[in-house]
């Protein structure tokens, strides 16, 4: 796919988000009981990495398993990244470290949106008849954002939803202080 | 890519027939009824306990590392960025003795940035103090400063420049 192209150049810079994402969608799959078959960390391919666990799971599983690594990856990266990023807004302050903990901070967090199949399953569940009315209205809009950004990874939204992760808590943190 | 089945459960002997209710990979009779890809409770905990290879532990333990160290400047960075906030609103209130004091906090964890110095240089100024403002804004001079600090530098070593008939 010619399109895809973009995508792996951005999982080739961001490897450590892709290796990230599998090992906490692992992580989740070991705590919650469900059975993986492979797994693959990283490879040249559409996509960079996968989990492959077993299909149609509980409503619960299928939840967490989606969007607890969404969150977890998203936290981690805003997380090590905050530091770094703080203090280049705030005081034009920019160092090897912090270029660093920015890359790895925005490379965890663009690997953070499940992949295209993940996503759809994520939908799938959110709209299933045994996902209850308020899980579904609160989870709908995130799934649904979720969906679009995962298709969107071939215009590189991935990357455009990692730098905003990043840099969103400094930014809104600058802004509640003054 | 959760919907693929792994090799070894399609690889079942041809002529033994195992129930719809058995477990696909040691097709004992006793399955998780809860899920709906037929799995002994052994069989799932097995797979779900993979084991991560070396070299992904290793990746791992980096990650965790980069993330403590970033946890390491946690407190300072947030100490500089209250003491900032602090120092500009004491300089826009005319306190120039607070400014001058908050800016050095945050000239302690962050020596090099341009606009805590260029603050500080400011405050020192507006206070009184030109010497002070001309030897912390002397750092400043020649570099590409930030654009929201660069006019009101430049407007003080001008007026310094007039005060001491420098052309």
């Amino acid at each position: 796919m010619d399109l895809a192209i973009p995508s792996q150049i951005v999982a080739l810079l961001t490897f450590p988000g892709v290796v990230a994402h599998e090992v906490v969608e692992q992580l989740f799959c070991r705590w919650l009981g469900v059975a993986v078959f492979d797994v693959c960390y990283f490879r040249f391919g559409n996509p960079p990495g996968y989990v492959t666990h077993e299909p149609n799971l509980p409503m619960r599983q299928s939840l967490l398993l989606g969007l607890g690594t969404f969150f977890v990856n998203s936290l981690l990266g805003a997380l090590v990244a905050f530091p770094a990023v703080l203090p280049a807004l705030e005081f034009r302050v920019s160092t090897v470290q912090g270029y660093v903990l920015a890359w790895l901070g925005i490379s965890i967090a663009a690997h953070a949106l499940p992949n295209g199949a993940g996503a759809v399953i994520l939908w799938r569940t959110v709209w299933s008849r045994q996902c209850p009315l308020v899980t579904r209205l609160l989870a709908t809009p995130l799934a649904g954002l979720v969906l679009i950004a995962s298709v969107g990874r071939i215009i590189g939204l991935d990357l455009l939803y990692g730098i905003a992760v990043v840099a969103a808590p400094p930014v809104l943190l600058l802004l509640i202080l003054r | 890519m959760p919907q693929v089945l792994p090799e070894h459960v399609s690889e079942t002997p041809r002529r033994t027939v195992i129930p719809e209710t058995a477990c696909k990979i040691c097709s004992v009779p006793y399955i998780e009824e809860e899920y709906a890809f037929p799995l002994c409770w052994d069989c799932r905990r097995r797979l779900s306990r993979r084991e991560f290879p070396r070299v992904i532990k290793l990746i791992c333990a980096l990650v965790l590392m980069a993330v403590v160290y970033a946890g390491s400047y946690y407190p300072d960075t947030l100490r500089a960025t209250a003491a900032y906030q602090l120092g500009q609103r004491a300089e826009r209130a005319g306190n120039f003795g607070q400014a001058i004091q908050e800016y050095q906090t945050v000239l302690e964890t962050y020596p090099g940035s341009p606009m805590a110095l260029a603050h500080l240089g400011i405050s020192y100024y507006r206070g009184g103090n030109s010497l002070q403002a001309i030897w912390v804004l002397g750092a400043l001079w020649g570099q590409d400063n930030p654009k929201e600090v660069a006019h009101q530098v430049n407007d003080i070593f001008n007026e310094i420049k007039k005060r001491a008939g420098v052309k």
